[in-house]
């Protein structure tokens, strides 16, 4: 998957777990454990705003593209 | 959760229940049938074949059980029917779309089948009631009216609702995939 989600890294920089977040934004902590791991389709704008007013940081620290070598 | 489906999922059990109980009833008209028919096959004969179009004499033992058994080969596919479509709600009520798509093509078949069946059943129905009638008076009819055709569209209706249900629980996947 080229887009690689840094979401645990951030939180462990700010030291919050995912129950505490996900309770915070309003979401299943299963999807944000989905979400961690990559597992998703796609992330809505206000999910990533919540995550991103809750980490104070940008969606570029949250999301990271490699593309897949051919 | 940005789509509430509640009003839905409320909607489709009301009709889950309904078409449900409607399924029940016919079935105690078919277990009715059947006992009024041991009962007195000549009253339950005569009553049939009046309904059918057919008040012209005395049967044979056979035309009424057999009249009866059309009755309740009837009974029994609307009961299918009406079991089928309670069961499609029931699986929307439940969030299950998928299983609401499968079982709604089962019930388009249903729907054809019982075409099949409205297209037969007056040709069935008059050389049954017609066979004790001499020579001359015995009849053979072919029919098409509202009911049949209105059974036939209710099929296209039913598989397109299932096709509309499939694409529908595709979307509902990919929405539960998006965080």
């Amino acid at each position: 998957m080229p887009i690689i989600v840094r979401l645990d890294v951030m939180l462990a920089m700010r030291k919050m777990t995912s129950r505490d977040l996900a309770a915070k934004i309003g979401i299943a902590e299963q999807n944000l454990s989905l979400l961690k791991s990559g597992k998703v389709r796609g992330v809505r704008f206000n999910t990533l705003e919540a995550i991103c007013t809750e980490l104070e940081c940008q969606p570029g620290d949250l999301l990271e593209f490699e593309p897949e070598e051919d | 959760m940005l789509i509430n489906t509640q009003s839905v999922s409320d909607a489709a059990w009301r009709l889950r229940v309904i078409l449900g109980t409607i399924a029940v009833v016919h079935v105690v008209f078919i277990l009715g049938l059947i006992v009024a028919a041991f009962w007195n096959p000549a009253f339950v004969g005569d009553t049939l074949g009046a309904w059918a179009g057919y008040e012209n004499g005395e049967r044979m033992m056979w035309q009424n059980f057999a009249l009866v058994a059309m009755a309740c080969v009837g009974l029994f596919m609307w009961a299918m029917m009406l079991t089928l479509a309670a069961r499609v709600f029931g699986q929307i009520a439940d969030g299950e779309v998928d299983e609401a798509a499968t079982i709604a093509r089962r019930l388009t078949l249903w729907f054809w089948a019982m075409f099949v069946l409205a297209l037969l059943s007056p040709m069935i129905l008059s050389v049954i009631s017609t066979w004790h009638m001499p020579e001359g008076q015995k009849e053979l009819s072919l029919a098409l009216n509202s009911g049949q055709l209105s059974l036939a569209l209710s099929a296209l209706i039913t598989g397109c609702m299932a096709r509309a249900l499939a694409v529908g629980a595709e979307l509902w996947r990919e929405h539960r995939e998006v965080v």
